[in-house]
């Protein structure tokens, strides 16, 4: 928590300084180029070995685009940064540690399927 | 460093403002947090009569081999509802209480950030406590009358009760729809191939109960960050607020869990699908559905293990501020407690397997949760090590709160260590699903979490009633409640080491667990007295109560500095804060430090209200509001109460669904549409609501 | 100590919410923040939690019809091409909301109500996509019941599909408040609050498109994957659905 008292926000959200429309843009256009690029690999059988990872990087660089960019993250106060990463951090760490259980475990199904 | 206020401001006068409002709209339509906050509490005091009522028929139940007091399907849904209600109605809302209650007091604020979403949060969750009341209230005529029946046929040999509990069933409605699944609700015992309607009203209330939580959650972690005096920087925040601060957290990150796994519980029973179904019926034999019971367990104890902090966390704010106005001395390491408290926090996201280790989850998930689970344990013993430092070598007056405190103390290392002892998986083989469990949780939840309420209501009925609740009625309940707690819930840990069961109706008298049972009857009995003596010096403090001066414990924080009860506006002054212990700075260590010094300073925080600070930005506001010609505070709304009541009526149109009250087209229920209808109104109208 | 009492933190006591649109002169808060912004920002903080369990969900059971064998399969029945497009559509409408929001923040009523409407619209465009394509599942035999694998995805992607619908009723409602003139400069904060809403119901879908749809499933959609030319040639199909959709 941010432990400094209250003043260390000053030169909060004034995002304006840093974002333009032709960044907006631009921005929308790579992630547009993005999910193509997701597309077309999907439908590449010879780098099927590769397609999960690298579907994962490319959906990463989306959600960061649209999280620093197009809601300011990059550019707003630390505390909403803070505030949005221990829900995401927390997220993560719980799920991905639900899904490692779960897909070890395997299921058992010995009767026929409904 | 901007400059300092001049000392020549002369305070401005303000005008008083209008008397407070009484009536029954006024209390339907507040957005007071002091108000909500006894709206809290007396419904959660309420509730921890009748959840004592239910322990108390448990342990009637249990007193003897072999009893019939309840039969076992009354004394499932008795132990399901306890447990829920002393959990969910009774210890998280008595919380929230002080929540609203101290919290914009402590941190110098006029209100909470949303006071409107704070309302909504205290009518909501009187909504989810009624759905799952309704069922309850309707079935007690009928455990009562079971009871007489057994008790008038074993005494005069006759049968002439017996019809008369199969009546109140037949004859009440809802009467047969209290959920009898445990508290934790696993399955498949809660689809509907094992059970009926109850668990509907179970799942819908604890959703209901959730929006409440999160909405009064989120509200608190606004205000704490945002609407603090200024000066007040989060290191020298009162541990009240950090507690709430981190619970309030825990709420909104944990309540999602359970709503997401209660709602495919609803799909499950409402919607055909089978997400916690692993085998299904069709045509008489059994096929593979597909879905997993081990997932609900997850997702239950995902929200579960934050959820037992979000239970102790409040407790624990409560003795931080008892123990060390009691003590005469500042908390010993406060950072250390900020620090420790988020780790708590933090950690508790880690260790929810602990609750499922026996269900051969695999060698793996054990160990490691297994060692988070000690982990955990580590900044719980700092803050115990804290508090006792902090009493070591002070002056201690052991008023009824600070026994309490002190209570709170010795009874969580209790329940503490035998958490600790789950924590070693071989030992909690052998603990799982005994009384040995029960008597760790019982020592957390009622040696640690209630105690400290309770202890939190002697301290601060000063300051909510303006009257002293009588401290010698005070000093008996403690010691009555003590010893009765502990003969009930000690003899628990020999129970479950002996092999009883949890959640049994009965036992054979060869077991030969009887005696420890009629003890901890009796210890309940004892209980049961202690919570009359809190009720008699209630009615009698009202009555005759002392006249409560501001500050009566010479506490040190903000709250003490404006009088009991506090004015609608709290503050006329914004204060301004210079030091952690602010009250005890101005009282004890100014004086020494401004002797002999040309001191602007001590001029230039002349006492102006009851309060020995002012800050430049409170008196300019404060001259303002004197220009307008009075102090600005929200306006009360109807929309909050209406928002509540369109939820409540959009799960319970769920509830009471039949063909006959639905609307045309899609079978939807009629009274959910309605709600829904409302809910949409209510939504617009509060968005539109002019300024306060 | 005494003497230097630090003032420079001195930012008021912080404001109350008034309620929505009345009062546009907020005192100082004691960070500096905008409340109803730090309240939807922990709000989508506790959301990520919310479709974290959803997507676990839907993680655990998604091969699960395979496994069983109960048709229908998931690699059978998404159709890529559609859905890139629906997700191209959301995705373009975190554009028109970043570039609403700028307009507001410069005054420009009119860019504003074109935007916001542009937003609203793209969004409507996603909402009946999943319609079509939730009654194109129902046809080909998927239902909440099937198994679940169709149950998790229906579940998720209708939570989905309901954020992204209270997200168009907001965005209406805010083009509304502007043609009644009450949507003035100082009140952007309303504007990016909604923007915050919407390009987090955005980010949740860039999660759930590869997570559901492109992440091969149990026995590789190798067989069932069509030819990469004749995607394409499909998507430019639906494109032209697309557009001969539009009422202009
Ligand atoms: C030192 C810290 C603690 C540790 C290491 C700990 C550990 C555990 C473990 C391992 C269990 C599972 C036992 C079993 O079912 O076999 C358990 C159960 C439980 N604990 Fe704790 N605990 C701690 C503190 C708390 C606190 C502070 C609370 C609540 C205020 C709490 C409430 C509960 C409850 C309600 C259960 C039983 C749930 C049920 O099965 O119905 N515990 N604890
Ligand atoms: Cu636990």
């Amino acid at each position: 928590m941010a432990d400094h008292g209250t003043h260390e926000h000053h030169e909060s959200a004034h995002e304006g300084a840093h974002a333009t429309n032709q960044m907006y843009v631009r921005i929308a256009i790579i992630l547009a180029i993005i999910t193509l690029v997701e597309v077309v690999i999907y439908y590449i059988p010879t780098i099927r070995s590769v397609l999960v990872p690298a579907l994962i990087v490319l959906s990463l660089a989306k959600f960061l685009m649209v999280v620093g960019y197009f809601m300011h993250l990059k550019f707003d106060s630390r505390l909403y940064r803070f505030m949005f990463a221990s829900g995401l951090v927390i997220t993560l760490g719980v799920y991905l540690a639900l899904l490692a259980m779960q897909w070890t475990r395997g299921y058992w199904f010995p009767l026929p399927a409904a | 460093m901007a400059s300092i206020a001049q000392p020549q401001i002369q305070a401005p006068t303000l005008p008083k403002p209008q008397a407070e409002e009484s009536g029954l709209w006024s209390w339907l339509t507040t957005v007071d947090h002091k108000r909500i906050a006894k709206m809290y509490g007396i419904s959660a005091f309420l509730f921890f009569l009748l959840g004592g009522l239910e322990a108390l028929l448990i342990r009637a139940q249990l007193s003897r081999p072999e009893n019939n007091v309840v039969d076992a399907q009354r004394y499932s849904e008795l132990f399901t509802i306890h447990g829920t209600t002393m959990i969910f109605l009774v210890v998280m809302p008595l919380s929230v209480a002080f929540f609203n209650l101290v919290v914009p007091l402590q941190i110098g604020a006029r209100d909470v950030a949303f006071p409107r979403l704070n309302a909504f949060s205290y009518w909501t969750f009187l909504a989810g406590a009624l759905i799952l009341y309704i069922p309850v209230l309707f079935s007690l005529p009928g455990i009562f009358a079971h009871a007489a029946a057994v008790a008038w046929s074993n005494i005069l040999g006759s049968p002439l009760l017996n019809g008369v509990q199969p009546w109140f069933d037949a004859n009440l409605p809802f009467a047969t729809v209290v959920p009898d699944q445990g508290w934790y609700g696993y399955a498949p015992l809660t689809e509907s191939l094992f059970s009926g309607r109850e668990i509907d009203f179970w799942a819908l209330s604890l959703q209901v109960l959730g929006v409440a939580s999160m909405a009064g959650a989120f509200n608190f972690i606004v205000t704490i960050i945002n609407m603090r005096a200024p000066g007040m920087s989060m290191m020298r925040m009162p541990m009240f607020t950090w507690s709430t601060l981190i619970v309030s957290i825990l709420i909104v990150l944990a309540f999602p869990a359970i709503t997401i796994a209660l709602v495919l519980l609803t799909f499950d029973r409402l919607g055909g699908t089978m997400f916690y179904r692993a085998f299904s019926l069709t045509d008489g034999t059994l096929v593979t559905a597909g879905g997993d019971p081990m997932l609900w367990q997850h997702l239950f104890w995902i929200f579960g293990h934050p959820e037992v902090y979000i239970l102790i966390l409040p407790a624990f704010g409560l003795v931080n501020e008892i123990i060390p106005v009691f003590s005469r001395k500042p908390l010993f390491g406060y950072a250390v407690m900020v620090y420790a408290t988020a780790a708590i926090a933090f950690l508790g996201f880690g260790v929810w397997v602990h609750h499922m280790f026996t269900t051969g989850i695999g060698p793996t998930p054990v160990a490691a949760f297994s060692a988070s689970t000690m982990l955990i344990a580590i900044p719980t013993g700092v803050k115990i090590l804290n508090w006792t430092a902090t009493m070591w070598g002070g002056s201690l007056q052991f008023t009824t709160a600070m026994l309490f405190a002190v209570g709170l103390v010795s009874q969580f290392v209790i329940g503490g260590l035998s958490g600790v002892m789950h924590a070693v998986v071989p030992v909690d083989t052998h603990h799982n699903d005994s009384y040995f469990v029960v008597a760790h949780f019982h020592y957390v939840l009622f040696g640690g979490s209630i105690f400290a309420l309770i202890g939190g209501l002697f301290y601060y009925w000063p300051k909510v009633f303006g009257k002293m609740l009588d401290e010698r009625l005070g000093k008996i309940q403690f010691w009555l409640q003590f010893a009765g707690f502990n003969l009930t819930f000690f003899p628990m840990h020999f129970l479950g080491l002996a092999g009883m069961p949890r959640r049994y109706s009965t036992y054979s008298f060869e077991s030969g667990w009887w005696f420890w049972n009629i003890i901890a009857s009796i210890g309940a009995l004892m209980i049961a007295a202690s919570v009359l003596i809190f009720l008699i010096n209630v009615t009698r403090t009202t009555r005759f109560g002392r006249q409560a001066e501001a500050n009566p414990w010479d506490g040190s924080t903000l709250e003490w500095a404006i009088p009991s009860p506090p004015p609608v506006y709290n503050f006329r002054i914004t204060p301004l804060v210079t030091h952690r212990d602010q009250l005890w700075h101005d009282k004890y260590d100014r004086v020494q430090e401004s002797a002999g010094r040309p001191d602007q300073v001590a001029d230039t925080i002349v006492a102006i209200d009851q309060l020995p600070e002012r800050s430049p930005v409170g008196v300019a506001v404060a001259e303002a509001e004197a220009e307008e010609g009075h102090i600005h505070l929200p306006n009360p709304s109807y929309y909050p109460l209406l928002l509540s009541i369109g939820l409540f009526l959009l799960a319970f149109g769920i509830l009471v669904n039949n063909p006959h009250i639905q609307l045309g087209f899609f079978g939807i229920p009629i009274i959910s549409a309605f709600g829904f209808l409302l809910l949409v109104t209510a939504l617009y109208g509060w968005s539109f609501e002019p300024a306060g | 100590m005494a003497i230097a009492i630090e003032v420079e933190t001195a930012r008021g006591a912080g404001h109350i919410d008034h309620g929505g649109h009345g009062h546009s002169e907020h005192p100082p808060t004691s960070t500096g923040l905008d409340s109803r912004k730090m309240l939807m920002w922990l709000f989508l903080a506790s959301d990520c939690m919310f479709f974290g369990t959803l997507i676990s969900t839907y993680m655990i059971y998604r091969n699960r019809a395979i496994e069983l064998g109960t048709p229908p399969y998931p690699n059978e029945i998404f159709d890529i091409p559609y859905t890139s497009v629906s997700a191209f559509v959301l995705l373009m409408s975190s554009l028109t909301m970043v570039l609403a929001l700028s307009a507001i923040q410069r005054g420009d009523h009119r860019g504003l109500r074109i935007w916001i409407a542009a937003t609203a619209l793209l969004g409507a465009i996603f909402v009946g996509g999943q319609f079509f394509e939730f009654t194109e599942f129902t046809h080909e035999g998927l239902g909440l019941s099937t198994s679940v694998f169709g149950a998790s995805f229906f579940v998720l992607t209708g939570f989905h599909g309901a954020h992204v619908t209270i997200g168009v009723v907001w965005l209406l409602s805010i083009l509304f408040i502007s043609l009644r003139g009450g949507m003035p400069a100082e009140k952007a904060v309303d504007v990016e609050i909604a923007g915050l809403y919407w390009h987090f119901v955005d980010i949740v879908w860039i999660v759930i498109f590869t997570l559901v749809y492109l992440i091969p499933y149990a026995d590789g959609p190798e067989g069932v994957v069509e030819e990469a030319p004749h995607a394409f040639l499909r998507l430019v199909t639906v494109g032209e659905r697309f557009l001969a959709a539009l009422p202009f």
